[in-house]
């Protein structure tokens, strides 16, 4: 009875786990295929439709148009939100509980509710169909994951540090770039990966916010999926399947390194 | 004690025991503040004055009256509890065997959660279009397994729609499981059994219970993202099953009524705002209740 | 037949020869005791003896891979451990922390199929035996650790299981709390007429606490006795090292005709001819003798031959109660005097030589 309650646990479990890698991995051989329409199992090898994608003028251009986006939004939420995370981790002040409510609360607020809401104000600004635009936008999205990821790297650095070095007769400036930046940087990078991925995948705000001159890579699979379901949607999905698999790596490697 | 001109514009702010010093909070935090406030808040104040124009509750009215703005939000609770039972109702299994399966199907569980989860939505969601479609691998296996003889609709359904949120919800739902599974101990099953009780009777009466928490957390996260899902049923479902998510963006981009739009949007936020507010609620309930390590 | 019954009628466990192993690792070898009923017995033993091991294989979380357990007279072997009718008090209590302190007790009562009424009836009375009546609708985080020790007791004792198991049931204490509660544990189990199998590694609390000790090294049992019996009559090293203190001097034994004598450089022990420790050796046997502190009286001067021995005092310390002397002999090995006699002691320093003396009759020969 034992026993049998044991293995069928684990069926189940595994019988998850395969669910949840599945659907993730077909994509992968799926982008080989020589036929015109996605199969699986794939039918022989080529690597043409990844020629096609990569030598799409307008592919391209969405490519350039991800990467000038999610790196100014990583950049831009990394600075911000490392500050704010310092600032809620080393002092306190009135108010506390609601700023930090403030600043997370990007994550539980329903991206279109979000994106409608940017598309109203931004026409008013001028903001729609620009970079910038799209690039303030991804920030809000960033900046909680920035926060929260400082915040834990901050828990852990050992909180007599700082004292010695001022003890020794340090500046606080001096303290601070020698002392504190190098113990929380492994937070503040793995935050900063966290808000490049966010933007680089963001599709809801993006199909608001931008033109068919500023359209991003997620922009272009979302039409090529609702309208022709060719191995090269297959090819670029793959593509970025691998960058994110980076990502996760890098940002993992960063949390878990000891400077 | 070194006085820095940095102070001088600062809010009197008690310095906490932490590590180094660092110039006065206020400059630190107003950034992230200002940001958000502009770009964040400010769009969503726009939202709740667009819904209502000079003041008038017409749109609100209109939603509440209309039949087919009831059954779209009607839709989307059903849609999204069903979604949330089965979502928690697989990962606490799968939680189990993480918190309490040994450190390599640790390793291994954890590398079948993450890829997904950092898989951004939208490919996932392409990716079950391929699955469910009539010549995709779902059906071409039913059939070479002669459950089926002609391929099944799977895709343009409610079921499609359904089991593409669940797989992108499972992770969401599995962690905070895991966080609470992972500080019960064992050995309180051990302590169940020399009492004479029957696993399941243990499981009923001591290990589920402390698991409660990490359920509760779990359910109402899973709840409150499947509220606003748009990507998702847009791609796998009919719009006939339309949800909320993709009915506002259809008032703004097609019918371009930006009034409604935004008071469905408004409603959304009201939703999602109850559902977070339960979330920490019967977080601080449970808590308070000693659920803690068993034991000492 | 009588005796066969006579014999369940007493004995509440039996283990005939277990064994567990751990792929090639013997975390038991070939263990075998017997379990009276209303006994206290403690296994004893350094960490990775098997003690613990045996206690988990006797509850029922461990399945030996080779050997028998027998408890009232029934074989164990296959049967999971909450068909087992055992009690189990755990190391860190494992009281169920959204249950009360009386949900807690009662709780086996419960998966016995025992009403509510005469749940909380039963679970009260144990509450009142282990002086904790008023803390019934308490959670287990609000008691203090000798408080959570007790209700622990009182879960596993609530039944009236065939045997009660203790995991190291000081190791959560602190110092103080231990002696006191090392009595009050006894007298409860004595108070229900409990049949009780303890763990510990603390010598001292074995002592306390038991009616027997069963001490364990590498697995097996070394020896089983009162502790009356392991101390005054240690069957190995081992076993005479770890209870109380002991030096072990190692010499050549010699006959003669008034007897047998085991000594060494500078020191000798003479048994009478009558004496069965001498009568088991044969000359040129090398023997350790057992000399246990306490027994040793130390001479400024003039000490006798017979029984006897010579050494340097390197540490004088005074411990209030006692003086203990650590004192060097002719072959380098250092050995313990402990004495109340102040006025012979008080005159001795560092560095003095002095004579040793003791009764044959103190004396302990452990096979080489």
């Amino acid at each position: 009875m034992d026993r049998l309650r044991r293995m069928l646990f684990w069926v189940i479990v595994g019988v998850t786990a395969l669910f949840l890698l599945l659907p993730t991995l077909i994509i992968v051989p799926m982008s080989f295929t020589t036929t015109t329409t996605l199969e699986f199992p794939p039918v022989g090898f080529t690597l043409d439709w990844y020629g096609k994608v990569i030598g799409a003028a307008d592919w391209q251009s969405a490519l350039i148009n991800s990467l000038v986006v999610a790196v100014a939004a990583a950049a831009l939420a990394t600075v911000v939100g490392t500050a704010a995370a310092l600032a809620l981790h080393a002092h306190r002040f009135p108010g506390k509980t609601v700023v930090m409510g403030l600043l997370l609360s990007p994550m539980v607020t329903p991206v279109i509710v979000l994106a409608v809401g940017m598309y109203m104000v931004f026409s008013g600004w001028g903001l729609v169909a620009t970079r910038l635009g799209l690039v303030l936008a991804h920030t809000v999205l960033a900046i909680p994951f920035v926060v929260v990821s400082v915040l834990a790297s901050a828990g852990m650095v050992n909180p007599s540090l700082a004292p010695a070095s001022l003890g020794l007769g340090a500046s606080r400036w001096f303290t601070f770039r020698r002392v504190t930046l190098p113990l929380i940087m492994p937070g503040v990078l793995s935050g900063a990966v966290f808000a490049f991925i966010t933007s680089w995948d963001e599709v809801v705000i993006a199909l608001f916010l931008a033109d068919a001159q500023t359209r991003t890579v997620p922009i272009m699979i979302w039409n090529q999926v609702r309208t022709n379901l060719d191995p090269a949607t297959a090819a670029v999905a793959a593509i970025l399947i691998l960058l994110s698999a980076l990502g996760v790596l890098l940002s993992y490697k960063f949390r878990d390194a000891r400077p | 004690m070194n006085v820095s001109a940095q102070d001088g514009g600062a809010p009197a702010s008690a310095r906490a025991p932490w590590p180094f010093r660092v110039p006065s909070a206020f400059w630190l935090i107003a950034p992230a503040v200002l940001f958000l406030v502009l770009f964040f808040v400010f769009p969503l104040l726009k939202l709740v004055a667009i819904s209502l124009p000079d003041g008038s509750v017409e749109y609100y009215e209109q939603i509440f009256t209309t039949p087919v703005f009831l059954r779209v939000i009607g839709e989307t609770f059903r849609v999204s509890l069903i979604v949330t039972v089965v979502t928690v109702a697989v990962a606490y299994p799968y939680a189990y065997a993480m918190a309490h399966g040994g450190r390599a199907a640790l390793l291994i569980l954890t590398v079948a959660l993450l890829i997904p989860f950092w898989v951004s939505l939208l490919l996932r969601s392409f990716s079950w279009i391929v699955l469910l479609q009539n010549s995709g691998l779902i059906n071409d296996f039913l059939i070479a397994t002669g459950l089926i003889e002609k391929p099944v609709r799977l895709i343009r359904t409610p079921f499609g729609v359904m089991i593409g949120m669940v797989h992108i919800l499972l992770p969401y739902a599995v962690l905070p499981l895991y966080t609470v599974m992972k500080k019960i101990d064992l050995r309180l099953m051990e302590a169940s059994s020399i009492c004479g009780a029957s696993w399941f009777k243990g499981f009923m009466r001591i290990y589920f219970p402390l698991s409660m928490p990490g359920v509760a957390a779990s359910a109402i996260l899973a709840f409150t993202l499947a509220l606003g899902f748009y990507i998702t049923p847009a791609l796998l479902g009919s719009p006939r099953d339309m949800m909320i998510a993709q009915m506002i963006a259809g008032q703004f981009n097609e019918q371009l009524n930006f009034g409604l739009g935004a008071a469905l949007a408004v409603v959304l936020m009201v939703l999602t705002a109850i559902a977070v507010g339960l979330f920490g609620a019967a977080r601080a309930v449970l808590q308070s209740r000693g659920r803690s390590k068993g034991g000492v | 037949m009588n005796a066969v019954l006579q014999n369940d009628a007493v004995t509440a466990m039996k283990l005939e020869g277990v064994s567990k192993l751990y792929g090639s690792v013997k975390a038991l070898d070939n263990v075998s005791f017997e379990l009276r009923k209303g006994e206290f017995l403690t296994m004893l033993g350094p960490s990775g003896s098997g003690k613990t091991t045996s206690l988990r294989a006797i509850a029922g979380f461990i399945q030996p891979t080779a050997g028998r357990l027998l408890i009232e007279g029934r074989d164990m072997t296959g049967v999971p451990p909450q068909k087992r009718n055992i009690g189990m008090m755990f190391q860190d209590y494992a009281l169920f922390p959204h249950m009360t302190v009386l949900e807690n007790i009662g709780y086996p009562l419960e998966t016995r199929g025992i009403k509510r009424g005469e749940r909380e009836k039963r679970s009260m009375e144990m509450l009142e035996i282990v002086g904790l009546a008023h803390c019934a609708t308490r959670y287990p985080k609000e008691m203090s650790g000798g408080q959570q020790q007790r209700v622990a007791l009182a879960r596993a004792l609530v039944f009236k299981p065939d045997i009660v198991l203790l995991d190291e049931p000081m190791a959560a204490l602190d110092k103080k709390l231990r002696g006191q509660m090392q009595i009050e544990i006894m007298h409860i189990t004595r108070q229900v007429g409990a049949t009780v199998v303890s763990v510990t590694h603390d010598q001292e609390e074995a002592l306390v606490m038991s009616d027997r000790i069963a001490i364990f090294k590498d697995g097996r049992l070394e020896q089983i006795g009162s502790p009356h019996e392991l101390y005054q009559q240690p069957r190995s090293e081992f076993v005479a090292d770890f209870i109380g203190e002991a030096n072990l001097l190692h010499g050549k034994a010699r006959v003669t005709p008034d007897g047998v004598v085991v000594e060494g450089d500078g020191w000798n022990v003479s048994l009478p001819k009558d004496d069965p420790q001498g009568q088991a050796l044969t000359a040129t046997d090398k023997a350790c003798v057992v000399l246990r502190p306490e027994r040793i009286r130390a001479f400024a001067a003039g000490a006798p031959t017979g029984n006897a021995g010579e050494g340097v005092i390197e540490d004088k310390i005074y411990l209030g109660v006692e003086y203990r002397l650590v004192v060097r002999m002719n072959d380098g090995n250092k050995i313990n005097v402990r004495s109340r006699d102040v006025a012979a002691i008080a005159g001795m320093k560092a560095g003095d030589s002095i004579g040793m003396a003791w009764a044959s009759d103190d004396i302990v020969i452990i096979g080489a």
